[in-house]
């Protein structure tokens, strides 16, 4: 049933990968041997991202390219000033600085997702409990003024 | 008169001088011998010194006051004015140049009394029959000398309930079996009589049948018949006999009118039919009976008597043969089977009443075991409540009362007198609005706006006006305590004190029905608002602090039926303050409203509506951490998003700048 939803999603969405992308992914790896290994090596852990993810927060991986491209305009631009040469290219890649930087970008965007998450959400279950306070202080009030049977006690506050 | 007692009272707190009408001063230390049966005063007029008037502190005022008053005479003392004093009703007459007849010696001559008597009293007689008034006060004792050609002068009017003083003998026989209270008005006929009476008395220099008790009086005159009783052997002027015989007469039909006798001349004869009377007697008990009309009285003394005769068939037996009332025999035979076959009599049932009825169409109606005229019955039922009947036994007149406001459907259809009356006497009490006894003690002020309050509180106060029984009323309740479960059960005010208070707020426009809230009132909130509404309307309307101070705990626990505690608690504290101030009708407004009440309940409503809806919101809230869902998601794809698009801008720049 899961298998059919989402092979439904990539129906409707159309399969991502055409022809053509193996041509052209094959004359810039002809061409490029260098940057293209670079960028490809540079974008394991976006397509760790993408894989490990649950389906419906494409969103990660797609800021994470964002963190990632950041990350990467030091190295990109040595490459590009070396005209993208294979020593650059393994340099670059050989440097566990920028491997660093990499990953810690990746892993920068899925810390700022999940902590704006749980932001959002402790932020919601305030304005909750707040909203709860306000009706039993109402309800209390009310009460008083009209003498009502006592209502019955509320459930303990938990957070998850 | 008790009267006199009663204002000795008063005497301790006379500082404040009385003025009736503002003018004519009342000296209450100068009192004369009563006139008229009322306490008497002293008054003067500082306008004109001279003048000698008198002013008179009757307990009873008649209905009729203001007619009375209207009534003028040369003959007649007359109500020159009245005013209510403190509370109490006050009359202005004139002072009487002499003591009353009653007191002259000796037998007066012949032409004397057809020139001092007979006729000016005829002519005051002759006015009021035009008028539709009756007199129902002429007796020697209040009868007083005149000033103009030697004229008697008759007592004023008014000052007490109709032929109340008069002596049994001075009655004619329809109003002297009756108690003096049962009276009524009665017609011009019965002043006739009573003129006859005072004339014969005046011949005589003693009153007739003198030494005898009223019941050996009523036995003589059925049995010999009036004139005769009263005319036998005795020393009476020649020239006066066919007169006294006529106006002497138990016929009502056969007594001179007023107008026969303002031409009145010495040995004026006057043609009587005499009545029926046989030869042979009936006898019912020790009764001798000779007449229908002596038969009808003698029923309601001995009714086991006369029923068992009827039984036997006996009376209308008599009543064929020795009377040759054979139409009259038939009815009677019929209503005697009629009431053997219902089997058994009950003195106080219907089938008697209407046996005597039958018997003496002129007779007053027979109940509870006296006689009485419908129209005496408030009159009857206020002497009863002021405890000065002591013919009646206590509570005899209500139960008179209601019963014959219960069978009224009996007789709407009788004719004459004794009929309209009670057809009167049925729409009153129906007018009052009330039911059982309360209507019945109503009757006894509606229909007398001079009835003064019979409350033991302010009996001898002869109060007249409701905020003179307000302040009595405050002025015994200042400090005492009356306990909740009385004023539940009983009300705040005793109830010859509600009819009083009931009667003339009704009188000022008081709605005691519309007054209300919706649903029942407890009586003591509607006694309060009762009073309270008679002392917001009252000209003169004191503060009533011993009153608000007795009712502030009853009225306190009433406010209980506001919902919001918030209103519950300012009604309180205002409740309070009027309390202290005596002002009841403000009480009574934070007490009962209904508008302010209707708007609390409707805001009480919507209060549990909320209430009822926060509370099922409570229940349904969920207070854990709320899930990750779309908008979520949303805004933390943006945010990611937007801060890695401006890290990479910042880090192109930067690596732009290196």
């Amino acid at each position: 049933m899961a298998d059919k939803a989402l092979a439904g999603r990539f129906r409707g969405r159309g399969n991502p990968l055409q022809w053509w992308h193996g041509v052209v992914l094959g004359l810039v790896v002809a061409w490029l041997p260098g940057p293209a290994t670079v960028v490809f090596i540079y974008w394991l852990p976006l397509l760790l991202l993408y894989v490990l993810e649950p389906k419906n927060e494409g969103y990660r991986a797609t800021a994470a390219l964002f963190f990632v491209i950041a990350a990467m305009t030091h190295p990109v631009r040595r490459i590009w000033d070396a005209s993208g040469d294979w020593d650059t290219c393994t340099d670059v890649l050989l440097d566990p600085r920028n491997l660093i930087m990499d990953w810690g970008a990746v892993a920068l965007a899925w810390l700022v997702s999940e902590l704006t998450v749980i932001g959002l959400r402790l932020y919601r279950a305030q304005a909750q409990a707040a909203a709860i306070r306000r009706l039993q202080d109402r309800a209390r009030v009310l009460k008083e003024e009209w003498g009502f049977e006592p209502i019955a006690p509320l459930p303990e506050e938990k957070t998850s | 008169m008790s009267g006199t007692d009663n204002l000795s009272g008063q005497h301790n707190d006379a500082s404040a001088e009385l003025r009736i009408n503002g003018r004519f001063q009342v000296l209450r230390e100068t009192s004369l011998p009563p006139i008229g049966g009322a306490a008497a005063f002293v008054a003067t007029d500082p306008l004109a010194p001279g003048m000698g008037y008198a002013a008179l502190a009757p307990d009873d005022v008649s209905a009729r006051l203001e007619q009375y008053e209207a009534f003028r005479h040369p003959a007649l003392m007359p109500v020159l004015a009245h005013d209510r004093l403190e509370g109490a009703p006050w009359i202005l007459t004139l002072r009487p140049s002499g003591p009353s007849l009653a007191s002259l010696s000796g037998p007066w001559r012949e032409s004397q009394i057809v020139n001092s008597v007979i006729r000016p009293v005829a002519s005051i007689l002759m006015q009021a029959q035009q008028l539709g008034l009756t007199l129902r006060n002429l007796r020697p004792d209040n009868l007083y000398p005149g000033v103009i050609a030697q004229e008697v002068l008759v007592g004023p009017l008014g000052i007490t309930p109709p032929a109340f003083l008069q002596p049994l003998v001075f009655e004619s026989l329809s109003s002297a079996v009756c108690s003096p209270a049962a009276r009524g008005y009665g017609s011009i006929v019965d002043d006739v009589f009573s003129l006859g009476v005072v004339i014969l008395t005046l011949c005589l220099g003693k009153a007739p049948l003198e030494g005898l008790s009223d019941e050996d009086i009523l036995r003589r005159r059925f049995e010999l018949g009036t004139p005769q009783a009263y005319l036998r052997d005795q020393p009476v002027p020649a020239g006066l006999v066919s007169l006294l015989q006529a106006m002497l007469s138990d016929d009502p039909s056969q007594r001179p009118a007023p107008v026969d006798l303002v031409n009145m001349e010495t040995s004026k004869l006057f043609s009587v039919r005499r009545e029926k009377f046989t030869r042979q007697a009936l006898p019912v008990g020790p009764y001798m009976v000779r007449s229908r009309r002596a038969l009808a009285w003698a029923a309601t003394r001995r009714p086991e008597e006369f029923v068992d005769l009827l039984r036997c068939r006996q009376v209308d037996a008599w009543l064929k043969k020795d009377l040759h009332e054979s139409a009259l025999s038939e009815d009677i035979a019929a209503a005697g089977i009629e009431l053997v076959r219902t089997g058994g009599v009950d003195t106080d049932g219907g089938a008697l009443r209407r046996i005597v009825h039958t018997l003496d169409a002129d007779a007053p109606l027979y109940g509870g075991g006296q006689w009485f005229w419908p129209e005496a019955l408030p009159t009857m039922l206020a002497l009863e409540a002021a405890g000065r009947n002591p013919a009646a036994s206590k509570g005899s007149c209500m139960a008179i009362a209601t019963q014959v406001l219960a069978s009224e459907t009996d007789y709407v259809s009788w004719a004459g007198l004794l009929g309209s009356q009670l057809r009167q006497l049925g729409q009153e009490a129906r007018r009052t609005g009330q039911k059982g006894a309360a209507r019945i003690r109503r009757l006894i002020y509606d229909g007398n706006i001079w009835q003064r309050c019979l409350s033991p509180l302010c009996l001898s106060r002869r109060l007249v006006v409701a905020s003179e029984a307000l302040k009595a009323l405050d002025a015994s309740m200042a400090g005492r305590d009356v306990p909740a479960a009385t004023a539940v059960r009983s009300g705040l005010i005793d109830e010859q004190m509600r009819a009083f208070l009931e009667s003339h707020a009704v009188r000022m426009g008081f709605h005691p029905r519309s007054a209300l809230t919706t649903g029942e009132m407890p009586l003591w909130l509607q006694d309060f608002a009762l009073l309270a509404w008679l002392q917001h309307r009252s000209a003169d309307s004191p503060p009533l602090p011993g009153l608000a101070a007795v009712t502030f705990p009853l009225l306190n626990g009433e406010l209980k039926i506001w919902q919001a505690r918030s209103e519950r608690e300012r009604r309180a504290t205002e409740l309070r303050k009027a309390s202290e101030g005596g002002i009841l009708h403000e009480m009574l407004d934070l007490v009962v409203n209904t508008i302010a009440l209707r708007q609390d309940r409707i805001a009480g409503q919507t209060a549990q509506h909320e209430f009822e809806a926060i509370e099922s919101q409570l229940l349904h809230q969920k207070t854990f951490m709320p899930n990750v869902d779309a908008d979520t998601r949303r805004l933390a794809a943006f945010v990611t998003m937007s801060s890695g698009i401006g890290l990479s801008i910042v880090s192109c720049v930067y690596e732009m700048l290196h």
